[in-house]
């Protein structure tokens, strides 16, 4: 199904601004209840819920307030551009929106809504810069004609997955804890100058590294406090290439075109934290880890 | 010789060279050859079966699982770091120690388990003494070898030794361990001689050891005490089961039965850790030996020594030694003990089976002492080479052969004497 048989003018307004979210909420659940043929408070009550969880706001003044109800039958989405910015809370923060699409679909629909969600993110996150050029449903229609990705189907890997840093696999060991530190992250991606993935470099590998390969076959270590091998190790932190603490193992790659019941298999059967998503091409494209999944699929 | 024996002693030279090149598992490769020895009818699937010596895999297995519920409880790593701190971080007397300990637990553990028990530890201690570990490596590779010939139980060519001579644990004790007690002294005071000066450390080194809190090290203490009381009643049981004309695997297999029971061992879980690997080697193994013994190939060996030696028994027993001391450095002694052990019984069918006991002791003390000459000598030499590697310490061959060659041939030279006096 195409991207632009979800709108309708109805449910499209550009003349529209609102003193705060309440207001909006409100005037979602009336032109989707009008739309909809169903009850407008069982709308905003859904609305409300899905914004208590966690703001919706997607960044570059986007906001995607969403929800299922029960007595709907179709997937409908609405597109406010407002005229002049809304100011709501997102992570305590105040942030002005200037656009919102919101999503509502039957409760049963989750597999599908959450496709929706996450390629209209997608679709959301890539053509923004188009979004001040549209004033009219026509224009929105026509914009949203020529993004050629269906909606419907199953997540990819690709899909589910988010950017993240990567390190070049030649920079140094400090290089990549820098990066960790920075972007609070405990794995990254290790690529070459050509953006292909040659690897992951994980905190724990290190620390594995850190200290030497005898004291694994100990059963305890709680009986030693101090250990020089360890202090050693991280004194040259800036000499050690990442490449030689990385692991290469393709197990850690998947490809961007498997569906995300594979990504769910192999989290879950072997244990894999981190998948970085590769193309055919073996170039960088995201990673998936169960936090990406809970955000994109599980409470998107 | 038959067409047969031709068969038989390629298919074993085969398996043997394919061993010694060590680009294939060992137990798939006698596997292999047994299967071959089977399929092209060089044995009798019923007689095959009976050369599987069962009591040497049965105590095998018995010891294993013993073993493998003791070392949980932490007490092997305890009894180092407590006895280093004893011996106030000086890093001689810890060697000593070290040297000791190992040589004790590999007359009553396998060889193998207690480099894989005793290796961590020491680099640990070297680590946080700030001395090289290699010294210490060196001596637990000997200790281990020469403390594992003291016993029955201490390494398994006496195991199958003693199961096909029908010897019992007090004999070995009473026939080896004097032997062997003089070369660990000895040994050690050369230990001491060479390395002495090597072994250097600061006093701020010393005060890292001794913060250590080895108490935490017990990590199951019910665990422990139940371990040891089975495995010291395991111990005397191995002391009569001459007299009371039990085979050492039923004491073996009864104490590991109880410890299960008694310290509510999850069995699925523990019996995966029995080192099947090496089970089915010697299974394999036997099935190959006996295709040779079959055939008639080991006989024509024994007629051969006894041409050779004119059927003078201290002459056959010398050679014994000094031959299986040699070639264990280079091959497995397992395989090797194998093949000689039917060739020593035939001998006794000629000579009398009493005239022959001191070629068992030679060939125990042979076999055992002469796996210390290189770092392929022996199971446990190859684990800790292995273990040094992946720890970048530069054990290499060469360096180990410096200490290997000398001291193999000074306990062989040793035996010699001690066979000489004792026995003829």
């Amino acid at each position: 199904m195409h991207i632009d048989s979800f709108f309708s003018e109805h449910l499209t307004s550009f003349d529209k601004s609102f003193d705060n979210q309440d207001q909006l909420f409100r005037f979602l659940s009336k032109i989707f209840s009008f739309e909809m043929k169903c009850d407008e408070e069982k709308i905003y009550t859904g609305l409300t819920q899905r914004e208590a969880i966690s703001s919706t706001y997607l960044g570059h003044g986007i906001a995607l307030p969403h929800c299922r109800v029960e007595d709907v039958s179709l997937l409908k989405i609405a597109f406010i551009k407002l005229q002049k910015p809304l100011t709501i809370k997102n992570d305590e923060q105040d942030v002005d929106i200037n656009y919102v699409f919101s999503v509502i679909t039957n409760i049963t629909h989750e597999e599908f809504y959450v496709a929706v969600l996450a390629r209209l993110t997608r679709f959301l996150a890539s053509h923004k810069s188009i979004l001040p050029e549209i004033n009219t449903y026509e224009q929105l229609s026509e914009k949203l004609h020529s993004f050629s990705e269906s909606l419907s189907g199953h997540l990819n890997a690709y899909e589910i997955s988010t950017i993240i840093p990567a390190v070049d696999e030649n920079q140094t060991v400090k290089d990549a804890v820098d990066v960790m530190k920075k972007n609070r992250l405990a794995t990254l991606p290790v690529i070459d100058s050509k953006n292909m993935v040659k690897g992951i470099i994980r905190i724990t590998d290190l620390f594995r590294a850190s200290l030497p390969d005898y004291v694994f076959y100990l059963q305890d270590f709680s009986f030693i406090t101090e250990f020089s091998p360890l202090e050693n190790f991280w004194e040259n932190e800036s000499q050690m290439i990442i490449k030689n603490y990385m692991k290469s193992s393709t197990e850690f790659f998947i490809q961007d075109n498997v569906s995300y019941l594979e990504v769910l298999f192999l989290i879950s059967k072997h244990k894999r934290e981190q998948l970085i998503v590769i193309d055919k091409d073996g170039l960088y494209k995201g990673v998936i880890t169960p936090a990406t999944i809970l955000n994109t699929m599980l409470r998107p | 010789m038959t067409n047969h024996m031709l068969i038989a002693i390629t298919i074993f030279l085969l398996v043997y060279v394919a061993i010694l090149s060590e680009k294939i598992n060992k137990t798939v490769l006698v596997l292999l050859g047994s299967a071959l020895m089977l399929t092209l009818s060089i044995i009798p699937f019923e007689k095959a079966i009976r050369h599987i010596d069962m009591n040497v895999i049965l105590l095998l297995i018995g010891m294993m699982l013993i073993v493998k519920i003791a070392e949980k409880s932490g007490v092997f790593e305890w009894i180092t770091v407590f006895s280093a701190k004893k011996a106030k971080a000086n890093p001689i007397v810890i060697m000593v120690i070290l040297f000791f300990i190992t040589a004790i637990f590999s007359a009553f553990l396998d060889n193998v388990t207690t480099i894989l028990l005793i290796s961590p530890i020491s680099l640990l201690l070297t680590a946080q003494l700030g001395i090289s570990p290699i010294p210490y490596l060196i001596v637990e590779i000997i200790a281990s070898n020469v403390g594992g010939t003291a016993t029955l139980i201490g390494d398994p060519p006496n195991i199958m030794i003693g199961s096909a001579a029908s010897l019992t644990f007090l004999d070995f004790l009473q026939n080896l361990a004097p032997i062997i007690i003089i070369q660990l002294f000895v040994l050690v005071f050369f230990f001491v001689l060479i390395f002495r000066k090597k072994l250097i450390v600061e006093e701020s080194a010393k005060k890292r050891l001794m913060a250590m809190s080895e108490k935490k090290l017990i990590r199951d203490k019910p665990l422990l005490i139940k371990s040891l009381i089975v495995l010291g009643l395991v111990i005397c049981g191995f002391m009569f089961h001459g007299l009371l004309h039990v085979e050492a695997s039923a004491v073996a297999l009864l104490g590991a039965s109880v410890l299960i029971l008694w310290t509510k061992t999850d069995a699925d879980e523990l019996i995966t850790h029995v080192e099947w690997t090496t089970i089915l080697f010697f299974i394999g193994l036997f099935i190959m030996v006996g295709a040779l013994d079959y055939t008639g190939v080991i006989k024509k060996i024994a007629q051969y020594i006894l041409v050779k030696t004119g059927g003078d028994i201290k002459y056959t027993s010398i050679t014994l030694l000094f031959f299986t001391g040699i070639t264990s450095g280079i091959l497995d002694n397992i395989p090797l003990v194998a093949t000689f052990i039917p060739t020593v019984k035939y001998i006794g069918t000629q000579v009398g089976a009493d005239a022959i006991t001191p070629m068992w002791w030679s060939l125990a003390l042979g076999s055992c002492l002469g796996g210390n000459g290189t770092l392929v000598g022996a199971s446990a030499n190859v684990i800790m080479m292995n273990f040094a590697k992946r720890n970048k310490i530069n054990l290499s061959f060469g360096r180990y052969m410096i200490y290997g060659i000398p001291f193999t041939l000074l306990t062989l030279i040793m035996a010699y004497f001690y066979i000489i006096l004792r026995y003829f």
